[in-house]
């Protein structure tokens, strides 16, 4: 009988919490989450939060002075916020392009950060930095309580979420870099705008993008009788290569930059080990080598690996790297902004493979070595 | 001629065909006729085919007899000292030490923020020898005051253990990508050398063997106990330090540069013992040298896995082909008696 009541009340929560009435808004890339709207709040749904996750993680997003029954979230988050704890460096774009800067109150190893406007508010000492372990701190983060932390997770440290929640911290998980689609990355400021309660303005900023992206694919697939060069990608450590897969989001950018991508035979979504034997093989003519290590010139890169130097893209000094920016503390600004902005990687790889498509535009994330 | 020493030619025609094999089994395949006419008239139908024979293959063959030959002759050096079957080259510390330089390098450097595009095989190299070097004198020092061997066999250990906990402490603040770097050094290469540094290893394992072959004696002696070899006119006190300095740069020298390279040193004395059902070093330690030169150019052969693209790492492949050779061997035999 007891069991019986506690079974009801159970699910009686349970469906109260779904039971409020929303709509689902349809994202256009991202696959790894969902949103709902209801009369004052955000549902967003992260169904991918980790590379195989199984757990679908759901959160509630509360406009100002509405009070909702908060059962079977796993955060809930209050508009308005007032300081956030970010912990990659792909979320501090987010912040910038939403005029949001000045919420980052914590991030772990602050060195990595390059955007300037972030590093204007780090040298004002308003940025607490969480520490350079495999996690950001959490005591540190639960004395600061900021309004919500965004975790950036493998799926191995999920204890640490149940530590920030049991402190009353909402701690959300991004999961941008499961996506494999370039935009379906971008699209993840539709989360981040919910979450600082400016979903409209990370549309319009979405849609900006997807544009500038769209607009730069169409040079491509409406160029007549494009030749796509042979393009290398990727470095040696030891004798092994290591190289994105040809599914993964860096590929995928390249092909629809009118490359021919020299591993894409070799599939996977991840990064690619591949014997040098195969590789020289393979790679030996091509024409381009986009994505090597961030060496200052090629002198000092085929005297770091004298095998380098067999192939014709290094002797024909056609290698490019993604180390044009580097922020003043050393981190690349290409792994903070890339994700946000594939259409400037976009743009950069067509200048590169095919300059008489953008006459005008300059190189952004990446530079010629010489 | 008696059997012994006639196994010596059946050895050496071994070796001369696992290294044709090893030269020729790799993911691309390249047919032998065109290896022998390439390597003897310098004319490839590819280039790509000059490129992985001449600056891949070559290199990584005779980086594998090297290490087989180093890596079985400490084994069988530091068995033989300790009088214990369990010991191998690394017993001393030696591969911690080398494991501490090159995670020093790899995992500090960036939280340091040195870019990871720094690390090359000679910086890998140089940050291992280093390593070894310092945790082989810690070693040195401790050898100088002790007279017991086996305080020194365990006062080797627990350097290797305090060594391995700094590792940790490294790796456990350092970014992924450093982090896969580090694992995959510690599984072990021999493909990873240009033409210099194969050159610099085979100098040094040809500078760790010359006081091998000029104890082979001393060595039997020890074999009876450290009283009867001192009572037979062998100055342990010297066999120690010869040992230490011809293990620590024999085996020092090919962990820098190949990685730590499991097995082979344990194993190969053991296998050459029960082949020439001997204990002499005279024939042990050429025994040991080819046994573990032709050990390790199978092993790679294997770990190429020849028409994939794929590489396995060599540490795996020695220990999973090995261990259950081994085995089978030993649970023939009953190794107290050797010891």
């Amino acid at each position: 009988m007891n069991l019986s009541l506690v079974l009801m009340l159970f699910s009686c929560q349970k469906k109260e919490s779904s039971a409020l009435e929303k709509t689902q808004i349809p994202l256009s890339y991202a696959q790894g989450f969902e949103i709902f709207k209801g009369d004052n709040f955000f549902e967003i749904h992260v169904t991918q939060g980790y590379t195989g996750a199984e757990k679908e993680y759901r959160y509630l997003v509360m406009e100002k002075e509405a009070a909702l029954p908060t059962e079977g979230f796993d955060a809930v988050v209050q508009l308005p916020i007032s300081s956030v704890a970010l912990t990659s460096t792909t979320q501090i774009p987010h912040l910038d392009i939403l005029g949001e800067t000045t919420r980052l109150g914590a991030f772990p190893n602050l060195d990595l950060i390059s955007s300037h406007s972030t590093r204007d508010w780090i040298a004002q000492g308003k940025v607490m930095d969480l520490g350079r372990g495999p996690s950001a701190n959490p005591e540190l983060v639960i004395e600061l309580e900021p309004s919500w932390i965004m975790i950036s997770t493998l799926g191995e440290d999920l204890r640490y979420l149940d530590l920030l929640s049991q402190a009353g911290i909402p701690a959300v998980i991004n999961g941008e870099y499961v996506e494999q689609h370039p935009l379906g990355r971008a699209e993840w400021i539709k989360f981040t705008g919910i979450l600082l309660g400016k979903y409209e303005q990370a549309v319009e900023e979405f849609e900006r993008i997807e544009l500038a992206y769209l607009e730069a694919e169409k040079l491509i697939s409406q160029a007549q009788n494009l030749a796509r060069p042979q393009v290398l990608s990727g470095v040696m450590y030891q004798d092994i290569w290591y190289a994105p897969g040809a599914e993964s989001w860096g590929a995928r950018i390249l092909e629809n930059a009118g490359g021919d991508y020299i591993f894409s035979s070799q599939g996977g979504t991840g990064s690619l080990q591949l014997n040098y034997e195969f590789v020289l093989d393979q790679a030996l003519e091509a024409d381009f080598w986009i994505g090597s290590a961030d060496f200052p010139d090629l002198k000092s890169m085929g005297e770091s690996e004298p095998r380098y130097r067999a192939f014709s893209a290094w002797k024909a000094g056609k290698v490019f790297t993604y180390t044009a920016k580097t922020g003043e503390s050393g981190g690349l600004e290409y792994f903070e902004l890339g994700y946000l902005r594939p259409d400037l990687i976009l743009k950069d790889l067509i200048k590169i493979l095919h300059p008489e498509l953008l006459p005008e535009y300059e190189l952004y994330f990446y530079q010629k070595l010489n | 001629m008696n059997f012994r020493s006639f196994l010596f030619p059946i050895a050496g025609f071994l070796l001369v065909l696992s290294f044709l094999l090893n030269l020729s089994l790799g993911s691309v395949s390249i047919p032998f006729g065109e290896i022998v006419r390439g390597l003897f008239t310098g004319v490839w139908e590819k280039t790509s085919w000059e490129q992985i024979i001449l600056n891949y293959r070559l290199p990584k063959a005779l980086v594998a007899i090297c290490a087989g030959i180093g890596l079985s002759l400490s084994g069988l050096q530091m068995q033989t000292f300790f009088r214990n079957p369990l010991a191998g080259p690394f017993v001393l510390g030696i591969s911690s030490g080398a494991g501490l330089g090159v995670s020093i390098l790899m995992l500090a450097g960036t939280a340091l923020g040195i870019s990871l595009a720094g690390i090359n095989s000679w910086a890998i190299a140089t940050a291992g020898i280093l390593g070894a070097a310092l945790v082989l004198s810690g070693v040195s020092l401790v050898a100088w005051k002790v007279k017991d061997s086996m305080t020194l066999l365990i006062v080797g250990l627990m350097f290797g253990s305090a060594v391995s906990a700094v590792i940790s402490v490294l790796s456990y603040f350092s970014g992924a990508e450093a982090l896969k770097l580090f694992t995959v050094w510690s599984m072990g290469s021999l493909g990873a050398l240009g033409w210099n540094q194969v050159l610099i290893l085979g100098v040094l394992i040809g500078i760790g063997l010359v006081p091998v072959f000029l104890s082979v004696k001393s060595y039997n002696a020890l074999l009876l106990g450290e009283n009867y070899a001192r009572s037979m006119g062998v100055r342990t006190q010297k066999m120690r330090w010869i040992m230490i300095l011809s293990t620590g740069t024999l085996a020092g020298g090919i962990t820098a540069f190949c990685g730590p390279i499991a097995f082979i040193g344990i194993a190969v004395p053991h296998i050459a013992r029960m082949i020439w059902k001997t204990s002499d070093h005279a024939l042990l330690f050429p025994g040991s040298a080819l046994l573990g030169a032709i050990l390790l150019l199978l092993c790679d052969a294997v770990g190429q896995l020849p028409g994939y693209s794929s590489t396995l790492p060599i540490n795996a492949v020695t220990s999973l082909v090995g261990a259950p050779i081994v085995i089978s061997l030993i649970l023939r035999r009953n190794l107290s008696r050797d010891f």
